[in-house]
């Protein structure tokens, strides 16, 4: 039993902090969606085609995050061969390749409107491309294998392998010049947006990302009965 | 631009609800409008929450469907103290 002792006290802790986590979630959005269509001024130069950065940066920035997620669950899924690691970041990764898709679509929305177009090969727009195939690699080797481990294994090896595109699509804009516009809010200096626009896009952030918490804990527990019925499948053949 | 113009012999009191009415009809279509950029604001807010929606529902229906085969498994053979051999199957495919 002790294979599940860990993740028995991970469900019970899921169960407590489930609850808050979604309630948080969904006042932080109603009050970041409140604040973003109704609050927040039009920009003096995009109008009310801005708004779109309500939906279109807390994406993006869970889209690294999550993929930060994977990467640290496969690093210790390898290396301590923890039974839960390998479930994390199985049940991230549709919801990181979400994102990123999201981040894609409203970019282009927004993009469309401002520079004239709806892509660019540009640094940033292509290292984001590349971590939504990332994301879809992941998944289809997590899927791959009829032995969910071997699957699973090889799935942490691409998310760390991939995971030097991170700091690539963080640091794009400042590397190459792109006609995606740099950093104004995590950078060296603090932000340079203003705080009517800065506190709806922390608000809409903070609901994304319990969005993700919340939806991670049904995930994983949704893997780990995935897991025991699979177990017993296998009883059941043994046993003939 | 902002409605009919109300017929004489309304009262004072009409005409100014009227007025109000229209404010908010106005305020409400330039808020749809999004200063023209309402084909590309919207999308884009529809777009967010119809994947964030989606995620969640097809979790939720994937984790009930996987408790109600669990619970019916638990039903037709209970399960026996942990022996060996199922302690090795679990650990194998956990």
């Amino acid at each position: 039993m002790h294979r599940f002792a860990n993740p028995a006290r991970f469900l019970r802790l899921a169960a407590v902090i489930l609850p808050w986590v979604a309630v948080g979630s969904a006042l932080s959005l109603a009050v970041g969606l409140y604040l973003a269509l109704f609050v927040a001024p039009p920009d003096y130069q995009q109008g009310e085609s801005v708004r779109i950065m309500y939906v279109h940066v807390p994406a993006a920035w869970m889209a690294l995050f999550v993929y930060t997620v994977i990467a640290a669950a496969s690093a210790v899924a390898l290396i301590w061969r923890h039974p839960l690691a390998h479930l994390v970041a199985k049940a991230s990764a549709p919801v990181g390749a979400g994102f990123t898709f999201l981040a894609l679509a409203t970019g282009s929305l927004w993009g469309k409107p401002m520079w004239g177009t709806w892509w660019v090969w540009d640094a940033r727009l292509t290292s984001v491309l590349v971590l939504f195939f990332l994301y879809l690699g992941h998944i289809a080797l997590t899927n791959a294998f009829e032995d969910p481990q071997r699957g699973q294994r090889a799935a942490a090896i691409l998310a760390l392998v991939g995971f030097v595109n991170v700091p690539i699509i963080k640091f794009s804009v400042e590397w190459w010049s792109t006609l995606h516009q740099p950093a104004s809010v995590l950078r060296i200096g603090g932000p340079t947006i203003d705080s009517s626009m800065l506190w709806p896009l922390l608000a809409m952030a903070l609901g994304f990302k319990l969005y993700y918490v919340a939806l991670l804990l049904l995930r994983v527990r949704s893997e780990m009965i995935a897991a025991r019925l699979r177990a017993r499948a296998q009883v059941a053949i043994e046993a003939v | 631009m902002s409605g009919k113009p109300r017929s004489g012999g309304a009262k004072h009191g009409a005409g100014s609800v009227a007025a109000v009415v229209d404010l908010g009809v106005e305020r409400l279509e330039s808020f749809f409008a999004m200063g023209g950029y309402a084909v590309f604001v919207w999308p884009a807010f529809g777009l967010t929450a119809l994947v964030m929606i989606w995620l969640l529902v097809a979790t939720l229906r994937r984790l009930r469907e996987r408790e109600r085969a669990m619970a019916e498994l638990q039903a037709a053979s209970p399960r026996r103290p942990r022996g060996g051999a199922e302690r090795a199957a679990t650990e194998g495919a956990g």
